[in-house]
C-alpha cells in the first residue's frame, strides 16, 4: 500500500511538473493589467460618483431643510414673544406718566435705555409711535436680541435687532397667532422686526 | 482581491487551460480576455480569494460553451468516453522521457478525460474543487480521475514502446 501510494505520488508528481502552465503572452498580459487599471479607476469614479450624489442628496435636503426654518422664522418669534409676555412680568426701566414727556424726548429715552441694556436702538414702530409708553424690559430671545415696550393701554410691542423672514408684506393687517384670548401679529419696518402682543378686551382693530 | 492581483496569480494557469482546451493560441487569448474582462466587473462576487482559480476557469468555460455554441462546434462528452479508456493498471511512475510525448497523448485523450487531467494537474484544482466547477458528485470525480490518468500512462508507455521499436 505504501509502495503505491509512492509511486502513484510519482506519477501525479511527474504530470504536476510537465503541466506546470507556461508564461502567458506578455501583450494579453499587458492588455488585461491595463484594463484592471481603468476597472480600478472606473469604480473610483463610480464611488466618487455616488458620493457626490448622496452629498447633492444631503445638501439639498439640508437647504430645503434651512429654508423651511427660515420660512417660518416670522412666526416662532411671534410666539416667542407671545410666551415672554404672558411669562414675564417686570419692566427694566419705566414712564413717568405724571412727567408727560414729549413723544421724541419719550423715543429717545426708549433709544438710549435699549441701546444700553439690550444692545441695540430701539423704538416704538411709526403706526404706534404716538401710543403712551408705560416702560420696557430686555428679552431673552434665541439668537436675536430683542425689546419689549410696554404700551398704556396694555398692549406690548416687541422690537428685533433684524427683520423676520418669512413675513410678507400685509402682515401687519391681520393676526399671525391668537390663543387664550391673545392676539399676535408680527412685521417688518425700517429693518427691524416687529411683534405687537394684544391681551384679552385690549384688541384695537 | 484587486483585478491586478487576479492576472498576477492567475492569468498564466488560466491560459494554459484555455491554450490546452481549444488548441488555437488566438481564440484563447481572445476568451481569456473575455473571461478576465468579466471577472473584473463581477469581482464582487468572488468572496473567497483562494477560490479565484476556479471561479475564474467557471467563467473560462461558460465563454468557451459561448463560443462553440456560436460556431456550432461545441462538442459534447459523456461517460462513455470513460468506459472506453483502458482500465488501471499499475501507478508506477513513467519514465521521464516519456513525457515529452504528454501533449500528443493528452491530445489524443477523449475530451472529459482530458479537461480532467488539466484541471487537477494543470490548474491544480482539488477533487473538492473539480466536483464543484464541473458540478459533479465527488466520487465520479475521483474515480474518472483515477482511470484518465491509468489510460493516460498507458498512452505514454505504448508511445515509449512504438519509439523503441521504430529505433530497433
Amino acid at each position: 500500500m505504501k509502495e503505491y501510494q509512492s509511486t502513484s505520488i510519482s506519477f501525479d508528481h511527474q504530470l504536476t511538473k510537465a503541466l506546470h502552465p507556461g508564461d502567458a503572452p506578455e501583450d494579453l498580459r499587458l492588455n488585461l493589467l491595463k484594463a484592471a487599471k481603468t476597472q480600478g479607476t472606473h469604480r473610483t469614479w463610480h464611488a466618487l460618483g455616488i458620493a457626490a450624489v448622496l452629498m447633492l442628496l444631503l445638501g439639498s435636503g439640508a437647504w430645503g431643510w434651512m429654508a423651511h426654518w427660515n420660512q417660518r422664522e416670522g412666526e416662532r418669534f411671534t410666539r416667542a414673544a407671545l410666551q415672554d409676555f404672558i411669562q414675564v412680568q417686570r419692566m427694566d426701566f419705566t414712564v413717568d406718566a405724571s412727567a408727560q414727556e414729549s413723544m421724541e424726548k419719550c423715543m429717545e429715552r426708549c433709544r438710549q435705555w435699549s441701546a444700553q441694556a439690550v444692545g441695540f436702538s430701539a423704538t416704538l414702530p411709526k403706526s404706534l409711535a404716538d401710543q403712551p409708553l408705560k416702560g420696557g424690559n430686555a428679552c431673552t430671545m434665541p439668537s436675536c436680541r430683542s425689546a419689549c415696550f410696554l404700551l398704556q393701554d396694555g398692549r406690548a410691542v416687541y422690537v428685533f435687532e433684524h427683520t423676520l423672514k418669512g413675513l410678507d408684506v400685509g402682515s401687519n393687517k391681520r393676526p399671525m397667532i391668537i390663543a387664550s384670548g391673545y392676539r399676535a401679529r408680527a412685521w417688518n419696518e425700517d429693518g427691524r422686526g416687529y411683534v405687537l402682543i394684544e391681551p384679552p378686551g385690549r384688541w384695537k382693530s | 482581491m484587486t483585478c491586478e492581483s487576479l492576472v498576477d496569480e492567475h492569468l498564466n494557469a488560466v491560459h494554459a487551460y484555455a491554450r490546452s482546451k481549444l488548441r488555437q493560441e488566438d481564440l484563447a487569448k481572445e476568451l481569456v480576455q473575455r473571461t478576465f474582462l468579466k471577472a473584473f466587473q463581477k469581482r464582487s462576487q468572488l468572496r473567497d480569494p483562494l477560490a479565484a482559480r476556479g471561479w475564474l476557469l467557471s467563467i473560462l468555460r461558460n465563454e468557451i460553451a459561448m463560443e462553440f455554441r456560436s460556431t456550432a462546434r461545441f462538442e459534447v462528452w459523456d461517460d462513455q468516453d470513460f468506459e472506453a479508456l483502458p482500465g488501471p493498471e499499475n501507478e508506477e511512475g513513467v519514465d521521464p522521457s516519456l513525457l515529452e510525448a504528454l501533449p500528443d497523448a493528452l491530445g489524443r485523450m477523449p475530451e472529459a478525460a482530458r479537461n480532467l487531467l488539466l484541471l487537477r494537474y494543470q490548474q491544480e484544482l482539488s477533487y473538492e474543487q473539480i466536483a464543484d466547477l464541473l458540478d459533479l458528485p465527488l466520487g465520479t470525480v475521483q474515480s474518472r480521475l483515477h482511470r484518465a490518468k491509468a489510460a493516460l500512462k498507458t498512452a505514454l508507455n505504448k508511445e515509449g514502446l512504438s519509439q523503441k521499436g521504430g529505433m530497433s
